[in-house]
């Protein structure tokens, strides 16, 4: 229980972001 | 300058691949997770991602702003951003990146020696390892052969260019290396005793917080990890779209590398606590070296593991993409050099891989030369570092945070972003190479000076002298010689 609370912290917070920017990156296109 | 002027990244996505390629090196996969079990688990994760707010994305976004608005490399760059007295500090900047390069190349030959002995199934239960290592380490025709091999692949692909060779072999090689990490992680984490690794990284230790090592090793870990300070930023940043993002862009290069990071640890650890003999011998490998984790101890794991024929190699072939694509962007920083002084790509990319051949043959044929090499340019890495920040400084924080990066910024960078490049990330760079060179004297109190030896703290002056004395009586001629910002490149 510990480490499945632990092991949801750690990798929120470092995938979350990845995977939220790269989402949000990919689906706008950067002006010429 | 026309043919130039159409080689950029075609694509975001290119680009970030490519950023993403470079930042995510053999030192994740390596040394991160050692870092991990031994500094605390998940207690260094998370002041290792504090790292990447207080040090590391502050450095990725200056230098892509010195990139894109410079439109040159770090030499140009460091010129026409802060004036042309200080061409020297990117000068430096190369310099140690390039001296990096020279030994990355024969690292990156080991792993992709050891991917050819996985496909052949050399490892077989029951096989030596370590006489293995020793019997490739030690001869001198191999580590030549797989040195010129990885020169020989990064060249081919910087000659086709970035859109047409950088862009094209990220795109699919940097997927790819996450794809691997995710299969490798998946089945070290089904492993029967699996759990005790999975402790180890993420249950945090948090009296380890009380030991300025855990702090001191996860700070400098992000900043050898990400690329911030070792130019390569700065040189993609000269292929992108007048208003690409670098604020969202660094945080996702952060983050990327991040992930990669603890996807390798959940590959590693695990592996390494579910099949050693017993605890001990387990922290005994996290506590040894990185060649010794990865060449001597997981090898001779994988043919312990159900299904290790296929993972490791898996693993190593990771290991070889993460290494390459890394090994690419260092080397387009001396390609991108030699083009600012008028050169071809196609002249540059012959004459720097040229170099680095040669120049990396006293690593590839002397072990103790490259672990040398390895102490004294990775400590530099955070001097590159302090070069950035000043230059921003003398620029104007505030003014790179308004004019370069807030109006083309999705995600805008508020005041604490001056605050932490103008005050708490030079405070950073100073505690950071104090406590190496304390180290250093502490662990030779009677040998720590001599300029010859391995890993001392007189090597380290001895070296950065050398090249300091060069690069800053170079300074008028390479500010001379540096082509100027062009009004093509400018519009």
């Amino acid at each position: 229980m510990k480490l499945a609370f632990w092991m949801i912290i750690i990798l929120g917070i470092n995938w979350g972001p990845f995977i939220y920017l790269l989402v949000r990156a990919m689906r706008k296109s950067t002006p010429q | 300058m026309a043919n130039e002027r159409r080689d950029e990244f075609a694509s975001r996505w290119g680009f970030l691949a490519a950023a993403i390629g470079m930042a995510v090196g053999t030192g994740n996969i390596w040394r991160f997770p050692r870092m991990v079990a031994l500094y605390g688990g998940g207690a260094y994760i998370l002041v290792y991602t504090l790292a990447l707010f207080l040090w590391s994305a502050p450095l990725l976004m200056s230098e892509m702003a010195i990139g894109r608005s410079t439109r040159l490399g770090p030499v140009g760059g460091f010129r026409d951003f802060v004036g042309r007295r200080s061409t020297w500090m990117g000068a430096w900047m190369v310099a140690v990146c390039m001296l990096i390069t020279f030994y990355y190349a024969v690292v990156t030959g080991w792993c992709m020696k050891y991917t050819f002995l996985a496909f052949q199934g050399a490892f077989k239960p029951g096989v030596d390892t370590q006489a293995l290592w020793n019997k490739f380490l030690y001869s001198p025709w191999q580590n030549l052969f797989f040195q010129f091999l990885a020169i020989f692949i990064t060249g081919i692909i910087l000659y086709k260019g970035i859109k047409g060779g950088v862009e094209k072999v990220s795109k699919f090689m940097v997927p790819a290396l996450f794809f691997f990490l995710i299969v490798a992680a998946l089945r070290a984490v089904t492993l029967h005793g699996a759990n005790l690794g999975l402790e180890y990284i993420f249950i945090p230790e948090w009296s380890k917080l009380k030991d300025p090592a855990t702090w001191l090793q996860a700070f400098t870990q992000s900043a050898w990890s990400t690329g911030a300070g070792w130019g390569l930023m700065l040189t993609y940043a000269v292929y992108v779209k007048k208003r690409e993002d670098i604020s969202q862009n660094c945080f996702i290069v952060g983050f990327g590398d991040q992930t990669a990071a603890l996807l390798a640890a959940m590959a590693v650890i695990p592996t390494i606590f579910a099949l050693s003999p017993d605890i001990e011998a387990a922290r005994g490998v996290m506590a040894g070296n990185n060649t010794g984790l990865t060449f001597i101890s997981l090898a001779g794991l994988f043919p312990q593991m159900p299904g290790g024929w296929a993972v490791a190699p898996i693993f190593f072939l990771a290991m070889v993409f993460a290494a390459l694509t890394s090994l690419i962007a260092q080397v387009e920083v001396g390609i991108r050099t030699l083009m600012d002084f008028g050169l071809s790509r196609q002249k540059s990319t012959i004459l720097t891989t040229g170099a680095c051949f040669i120049l990396g043959l006293p690593s590839a044929l002397i072990p103790a030369f490259l672990n040398n090499q390895d102490w004294v340019w990775g400590v530099a890495l955070l001097v590159s570092g302090f070069f950035t920040l000043l230059a921003v400084r003398r620029y104007g924080a505030d003014r790179v945070r308004q004019e370069i990066i807030n109006p083309s910024a999705d995600i805008k960078m508020r005041k604490w972003w001056t605050v932490v490049i103008t005050y708490i990330s030079p405070v950073i760079f100073i505690i950071l190479t104090g406590w190496w060179f304390y180290v250093a004297i502490k662990d030779n109190p009677k040998t720590w000076w001599q300029p010859f030896s391995v890993a001392t703290a007189g090597t380290i002056i001895f070296q950065w002298g050398i090249v300091l004395i060069i690069v800053i009586l170079a300074n008028n001629f390479l500010a001379k010689k540096t082509r100027l910002k062009t009004e093509e490149a400018e519009s």
